[in-house]
């Protein structure tokens, strides 16, 4: 009786939990990596892009897209825009229809909640945000 | 690769069926997530053996790091993706990409490494596919550190095989040993290692990944002298005066009670020299990694539970015991620069305080500092040993196995180079010019470009053995030879 009573209790907590509003749960647990670039988003009222490391490291080494492309080691510093992409720089030099999905399909990086900080989302750094901060660096 | 391998089998879901299946299926899960969020306060209640209130946040280094249930979320429930968006439900969940890979212990919860290696994947090494191999470096390189802490195997192997030189060298890490300073301080805060570490790669939370490398008692004991910087060693010397040499030897021989200003003096350097990686340059230390100096309960309270903490270390932190790196006189010291700074109120500590901590703790034994010295006359004597004269056949075979094993992934197993990373040695100027110039810059490496110094890594002979090789291979007609003992002249 009470193995059911719990169960039922878990049941209405797991529903509670799926129906609170996302942008009231946790980033925190945002895939290891996932890079969230907000550089201009907001501005142009469009979702911020979502870049999923691990899709990509599944498919291409590390020094394709940071060495042969020219991505920055951080987030937020490759100044990408719109129309680099469309002239096949940074994501452009795949997603163009050929290597990958070309860039008509906006929602499918645009996914973002508005207001997602630019950054490395799960990021140690981010434990020490605080103390880097103090010791002025 | 099409936009049809990113939809999710299950995307034409609406949310609220979504919802009924995951109350239905996971509740497994669901009860991960509650023992989480019931874990987490109750951890902060949790008491030692000795029944006391745990300190603040000092043993909570790998409880940040969420539970299984914080990982692998889909999309529209990791907290970044917007659930309402039509791309979000069209992803791919991670959990989906990631069954059939070996499994890791934190991050994506994937060994990468392994996956490449089984080839459970391949990622490509150009955006276009052509297959083209990556240049893999077979070099592992040590990085020893303080205390008893395993030492830092650092193989290029496993880097190499997704990066290339261009990515780390020289931006990075100068490609030279003994260049970069590293600190776990400096990679928490995205430096070095941390430029992957922690964002994309595995997290430092698995310390043994890279901290592998076991110390012998005896290397842990040898450290007292050799692990300590010139610096602290010259505020040692200072510290005992002339009149007591002998003393580094004998730490019962430098227990005599010492004015605060010198303590903190010898302290100050001290906690420079070795704290300060963990604990930081103002005793701020790093949230919840690192516990802070300034403002702790133990650096005001009790001297002798302070005493406790350096003499023994914490077990299962990454707090070393610093009986045998540091003697009574310094560990007193720096205890006393740690009370007494950044507004913390303790009283000073003597050096017999300390002492009677050591000595009535488990029988500590004195470092050995005889030790170093009979290691470096072992080295002069092996050096020597490896200094006979050899034939230039004998060079040769030698030097083409030193060269297969150590040059060939950047110059190329003809010596032809890799264009934009590694000069061909074939036909090159160097190889066939003035033999000096040449033993200089395997010896020495190139500053700023990723052709380090082979000094430290070669024996003189497979130095010599190499050299000559690569001046008489592939066309290279310098036709001289150069012997083991000219080259450790040139060290």
């Amino acid at each position: 009786m009470v193995k059911i009573l719990k169960r039922i209790l878990l049941g209405v907590a797991v529903v509670a939990v799926g129906l609170f509003p996302a942008w009231v749960r946790n980033a925190a647990n945002a895939e290891y990596g996932d890079v969230v670039i907000n550089n201009y988003s907001d501005g142009a009222q469009m979702a911020p892009a979502v870049f999923p490391h691990w899709f990509h490291r599944i498919r291409f080494r590390c020094k394709v897209c940071h060495a042969d492309l020219g991505f920055e080691f951080k987030a937020g510093g490759n100044d990408i825009t719109m129309l680099k992409i469309f002239d096949g720089e940074f994501c452009g030099a795949c997603h163009n229809g050929q290597i990958a999905w070309s860039v008509e399909n906006c929602p499918l990086c645009h996914t973002g909640k508005p207001g997602t900080k630019t950054k490395v989302h799960t990021n140690t750094l981010l434990l020490v945000a605080p103390a880097a901060k103090a010791a002025g660096k | 690769m099409t936009v049809f391998s990113l939809i999710n089998r299950s995307s034409g879901f609406v949310l609220i069926a979504g919802v009924f299946l995951v109350s239905l299926s996971c509740g497994p899960e669901a009860a991960h997530a509650e023992t989480a969020k019931v874990g987490a306060p109750s951890s902060k209640k949790a008491t030692t053996k000795e029944g006391k209130a745990a300190p603040s946040q000092a043993n909570r280094f790998n409880r940040l790091f969420k539970g299984a249930a914080g990982f692998n979320l889909p999309p529209t429930e990791d907290g970044i993706h917007d659930p309402d968006s039509v791309g979000t439900q069209a992803l791919q969940p991670p959990k989906q990409a990631f069954e059939d890979l070996p499994k890791g212990k934190a991050g994506n919860r994937v060994d990468w490494v392994q996956a490449l290696d089984i080839g459970v994947i391949q990622p490509r090494t150009d955006k276009a596919g052509t297959g083209k191999a990556m240049t893999v470096l077979d070099l592992n390189i040590v990085r020893e550190v303080k205390g008893s802490m395993p030492d830092v195997v650092y193989p290029h192997k496993p880097h190499t095989k997704w990066l290339q030189c261009s990515n780390c060298h020289p931006k990075i890490f100068i490609p030279k040993k003994g260049a970069n300073k590293i600190s776990m301080a400096a990679i928490l805060a995205g430096q070095y290692c941390g430029v992957c570490h922690g964002k994309v790669a595995f997290p430092i939370s698995e310390c043994r990944l890279c901290h592998s490398k076991n110390k012998t008692k005896e290397q842990i004991a040898a450290q007292s002298t050799k692990h300590v910087s010139a610096r602290t060693q010259a505020a040692r010397t200072e510290a005992k005066g002339t009149t007591a040499p002998a003393a580094a030897a004998k730490p019962d021989s430098v227990l005599d009670d010492m004015s605060v200003t010198n303590l903190m003096k010898l302290g100050q350097t001290i906690y420079t020299d070795i704290c300060s990686g963990c604990h930081g340059d103002k005793g701020q230390g790093v949230p919840g990694t690192f516990p802070a100096l300034k403002g702790s309960k133990i650096a005001s309270g009790d001297p002798a539970k302070h005493i406790d903490v350096v003499v023994n270390g914490r077990p299962e932190t990454a707090m070393q015991p610093w009986k045998e790196d540091l003697n009574a006189q310094e560990i007193a010291a720096v205890i006393t620069f740690e009370r007494a700074s950044w507004g913390n109120a303790g009283g000073p500590v003597q050096p017999r305080q300390v002492h009677a901590a050591i000595s009535g703790g488990k029988a500590a034994e004195p470092p050995a500092p005889k030790s170093a010295p009979v290691k470096a006359v072992e080295k002069e004597a092996s050096a020597k040993a490896k200094t006979a004269t050899l034939s230039k056949e004998q060079l040769m075979s030698q030097g083409a196995a030193v060269y297969a094993e150590n040059c060939s992934a950047c110059h190329g197993e003809k010596g032809e180079g890799v264009p934009d990373v590694a000069p061909p040695l074939k036909g090159s100027k160097i190889v066939s010019g003035p033999i000096d110039k040449h033993i200089e810059i395997v010896l020495n490496g190139r500053p700023e470009t990723a052709m380090q110094a082979w000094n430290e890594i070669l024996s003189p002979e497979a130095t010599a053995a190499v050299i000559t090789f690569e001046r008489n291979s592939w066309g290279n007609a310098a036709g001289d030879t150069v012997q083991p003992s000219e080259i450790a002249k040139g060290r």
